[in-house]
Formats: structure tokens, C-alpha cells, sequence
């Protein structure tokens, strides 16, 4: 076998996934110069992007677990304030706006630190893991980094067209126009 | 005439894509593919960091190897990524012909 110590260049992880691969790769490629430093590079890459995630078995379950707390956090926070919505819109003879109205109660009805901690506390907690979650994966994932990318420069784009971006306000707006009419005609 | 280091090399990924379009290919397959359709020397580090990524979007998925060598297929999101990106290249491309001609 030819070159196992450009093999052991990389993170375990990397070398549990590829490395017999990788290895065959090399078995079949003269050992050059140039191929030692494309090695060496990628190396670098995988220690630098934490990744070569490829298998799921490899991907750190940290960041998810976190991501699913940290949305398990806001949702009491979402529900209260859907509820206070739809209550507000709505008549509360109408289905939803009676279960918005049972949801609004039953958080009334709570401790007020009980409250505190659900509606503050708790989405302020899931915002910090929010962010330390993102900025990992945008720091160590140079392809996260390519998506955003791509992300920003396809709203900028949109943006940079005002008839879209009109005519996506004049569907916004009569969509919700028509929704509560409709509603409130159902419930009439 | 362009001297060569003047060229820039297409993207290792998109290289690989377009190699796999043609069907299931293990890592060693991919680099001589590459070679003789875009005259592009793939190193082992470029390719398994390209593989590496490709993989972790949902780009190509690995097949079950029959030895050593695990071979990688397009999945349906690689299918779409490689005929998009090709679209555009190809835009870039005759509009870039066209005013060329017409200069």
C-alpha cells in the first residue's frame, strides 16, 4: 500500500468513511509531488471544515439535537401567540377561534413566572442556540457557506425587481383579505 | 492562444456530476473520466473533498462496493443541480460566442 501515512493526513472520522477508498485511490496513482500537496490541501480542508459529513454516521449530532431543542423551546411561545391571533380575527363562534381561545385561557391561566419563563425566557434561550447553531455551521461548511450565499444573492435579485416584489405584496395582501372574508362568511 | 495556467478549471464538483451522469463510477473511474473528457487532473485530495461535499448535500449517494473501491451515483437533487448548472454555462457560453462572432 502506497502512501498510508497521506491517508493518516486526515481527521479519523474522515479515514473511518474514505479512508479505504481513498487508499485504493492511491494504490493506483504514482505518489508525485503535486499529488502529495492536493492531499496535503485536502487534508487541511477536512480538518478545517470539521466534515467530510457525507455519511450520516459521521455528522455531529450536537448541532441537530441543539436545533430541535432549541425549537421544542419557542414553540410553547409560537402557540400563544397564533392563538392571541386567530382570537383576535376572529369570531370566536368559528372552530379555530374557539381553540385559540381554550389555548389563550390555559397560558391565562398559568403561574406568571410560569409565564416569564415560556414566553421569555425561553424563545431569548432558543434565539442564542439558533445562532451558535448557525454560525458553526456557516463557519466550519464552506458548502452551507456556498448555499447562503446563493440564498442572499437570490433575494437580492428579487429585490432588485420592483414589479415582483409588487406583485408578491398585491398577492400577500389580497390572499389575506380573501381569507378573512372568507372566514368570516363561513362563520356569518 | 490562452497559456494554460490563464484557464481556470472548471469545479471539482461540477466535474464529478457530469462524470456520474453517465452512470455509477468509483473514485479512480471518476479521475480518468474527468481526464479524458475535460482534460482535468483530479487529484485524490480535490476529489474526495469534492466527493465529500457532493455527498453531504444530497448530491450523489455512495452504491455498495464490491471491493475497496465504493462507486458514487447522482441522486435526483444531483440530477437537477448538473442540469442547471449546465443551463447556465451553456447561456454563458453561446451569449459569450455570439458577441464574439458578431464583434
Amino acid at each position: 500500500m502506497r502512501g498510508r501515512w497521506l491517508v493518516a493526513l486526515y481527521p479519523a472520522r474522515w479515514r473511518a468513511r474514505y479512508g479505504d477508498e481513498f487508499q485504493a485511490l492511491l494504490d493506483d496513482e504514482p505518489v508525485t509531488p503535486s499529488l502529495v500537496l492536493d492531499v496535503i490541501r485536502g487534508a487541511l480542508d477536512a480538518h478545517a471544515t470539521s466534515l467530510p459529513s457525507g455519511a450520516i454516521a459521521m455528522r455531529p449530532r450536537t448541532p441537530a439535537l441543539v436545533s430541535i431543542l432549541a425549537v421544542l423551546l419557542v414553540l410553547p411561545a409560537v402557540t400563544f401567540l397564533t392563538a392571541a391571533m386567530v382570537r383576535s380575527l376572529q369570531p370566536t363562534k368559528y372552530q379555530p377561534a374557539h381553540a385559540a381561545q381554550v389555548i389563550f385561557d390555559a397560558f391565562a391561566a398559568l403561574p406568571a413566572t410560569a409565564i416569564w419563563l415560556l414566553l421569555g425566557l425561553a424563545p431569548l434561550v432558543a434565539l442564542v442556540l439558533a445562532v451558535l447553531v448557525a454560525w458553526r455551521r456557516i463557519r466550519d461548511d464552506a458548502a452551507a457557506r456556498e448555499d447562503l450565499a446563493a440564498f442572499a444573492e437570490g433575494w437580492r435579485r428579487i429585490l432588485h425587481q420592483p414589479t415582483l416584489v409588487l406583485a408578491a405584496v398585491a398577492f400577500i395582501a389580497s390572499a389575506g383579505v380573501l381569507a378573512f372574508a372568507v372566514t368570516h362568511a363561513i362563520a356569518g | 492562444m490562452p497559456r494554460r495556467r490563464d484557464i481556470q478549471p472548471p469545479d471539482p464538483g461540477l466535474l464529478i456530476l457530469a462524470s456520474l451522469s453517465s452512470g455509477p463510477k468509483h473514485g479512480y473511474a471518476i479521475t480518468q473520466d474527468v481526464r479524458t473528457f475535460a482534460g482535468v487532473a483530479l487529484g485524490p485530495g480535490t476529489l474526495y473533498g469534492a466527493i465529500a461535499r457532493l455527498e453531504d448535500r444530497g448530491l450523489i449517494e455512495a452504491v455498495e462496493p464490491a471491493d475497496r473501491r465504493r462507486p458514487y451515483r447522482l441522486t435526483e437533487a444531483g440530477r437537477q443541480s448538473l442540469e442547471s448548472q449546465l443551463s447556465v454555462l451553456e447561456r454563458l457560453t453561446s451569449t459569450a460566442l455570439g458577441r464574439l462572432a458578431s464583434a
